[in-house]
């Protein structure tokens, strides 16, 4: 049974009940509480495709909640709070961007607990089973591409995690929504009109963000494993035209350990994992302007 | 001339169970007891290679590995193996 089966009614009544609203998110099961206006109907529109976590048997592996405080802070100017088995220490956000606090705060979870994976800061796509990392540091256009390419077909493993599994080297489906920042909100839209986005929030911590939905057939294969083929490093220029440069695996030795969030906490296993990707992958760096070009040149290097 | 102190003869340490990869230009080395990984060159390599044999000086170093001319790189190479903690200074 999915989410998106439940009225946006029983979705609300269900993350406001004590033991919250559980999913299936890629390996994990995810319980999420939350009594906060319009969430609800965002969240179930997000993640509708998820299957709800009560047929399947497994206890939750993390267990978030968004808690409004008491006192001042409920009605004047209210705060919402991101929990995780407790207070963390990430700070409040205004009420009303509950949505990026939940997405912020679910990306924190899994990059300080899921240490048994190797945690590569990446978008993640892929072909059948071949995977795309597209690795990228803030404002690189990496979600941006990451959207455009799954908006043409490819299939989302994530927009922000590579989960490696070190011992066989395969990569983990965990498909949500992607967060769009800025001007790649209207790029996105342009690029196609029929993408299906959560509502804007101004004046985050990173700008405007909205969330573009994931699609339906990525949600429902997210227990397909991939394993990495490439690994391509895109830098947006604008009015740059779509250009692929390979690089030599020493380089992309260093991109990947760089880019992982517990490389060294891995210790040996994850130096043997890192060794196995950087001989198994070709990595590239692409600069490009236009999502469109870029998409067309990665479709070509996949079918080279 | 340089009055920094030099160590008479160098060696490698006692558990050295390193992990190594070579990729391209560069060797990947995993040292499993700092959890550290470094990326070495090949003269860093090849003076590794050559302390296997046993404790050395510079000069024997550089006659194990066929080297005449100017020692300086090397040592400057062995002063950074032991920053990484891979190679242990003697000061007899």
């Amino acid at each position: 049974m999915k989410i998106g089966t439940l009225t946006p009614g029983e979705t609300a009544r269900r993350l406001k009940s004590r033991d919250g609203l559980a999913w299936r998110a890629g390996p994990f099961v995810v319980s999420l509480r939350a009594d906060v206006p319009a969430f609800p109907e965002q969240f179930h529109l997000l993640y509708g495709e998820h299957r709800l976590a009560e047929e399947i048997g497994k206890t939750n592996d993390f267990r978030l909640e968004l808690a409004r405080p008491w006192g001042l802070r409920r009605w004047w100017r209210p705060k919402v709070f991101f929990e995780m088995d407790g207070p963390t220490r990430m700070a409040p956000f205004p009420l009303d961007h509950a949505l990026p606090l939940f997405e912020w705060g679910f990306n924190y979870a899994i990059a300080t607990r899921a240490n048994q994976y190797l945690l590569l800061h990446a978008a993640v796509v892929a072909q059948g089973e071949r995977a795309l990392l597209l690795p990228g540091l803030p404002g690189s256009g990496k979600s941006t591409l990451c959207a455009a390419l799954v908006l043409r077909g490819w299939r989302l493993l994530s927009d922000e995690f590579g989960l490696l599994r070190p011992g066989s080297g395969e990569l983990a489906p965990l498909p949500g929504s992607i967060a769009l920042k800025n001007a790649s909100i209207a790029v996105i839209r342009a690029f196609d009109p029929a993408a299906v986005l959560g509502p804007e929030f101004p004046k985050t911590r990173k700008g405007t963000v909205a969330h573009l939905r994931p699609p339906p057939e990525s949600v429902q294969d997210q227990e397909r494993v991939a394993r990495p083929v490439w690994v391509v490093s895109p830098r947006f220029e604008a009015g740059a035209a779509a250009r692929l440069v390979p690089l030599p695996r020493d380089h992309g030795f260093l991109r990947l350990a760089h880019n992982a969030f517990n490389y060294e906490l891995q210790g040996e296993r994850g130096f043997r994992a890192v060794t196995r990707m950087t001989r198994e992958c070709r990595f590239f760096d692409l600069t490009f302007g236009d999502p469109g070009e870029a998409v067309a040149l990665l479709d070509e290097m996949a079918a080279s | 001339m340089n009055s920094t102190p030099f160590p008479t003869s160098w060696a490698i340490g006692k558990d050295a169970s390193w992990i190594w990869e070579p990729f391209e230009n560069s060797f990947f080395l995993f040292n499993p007891h700092s959890g550290e990984t470094h990326v070495l060159n090949a003269e860093a390599v090849a003076l590794l290679e050559a302390l296997q044999e046993g404790a050395a000086t510079l000069p024997e170093l550089l006659a194990r590995l066929d080297v005449a001319g100017d020692p300086t790189p090397y040592r400057a190479v062995l002063e950074e193996l032991d920053r990484f903690g891979l190679i242990v200074p003697a000061w007899t």
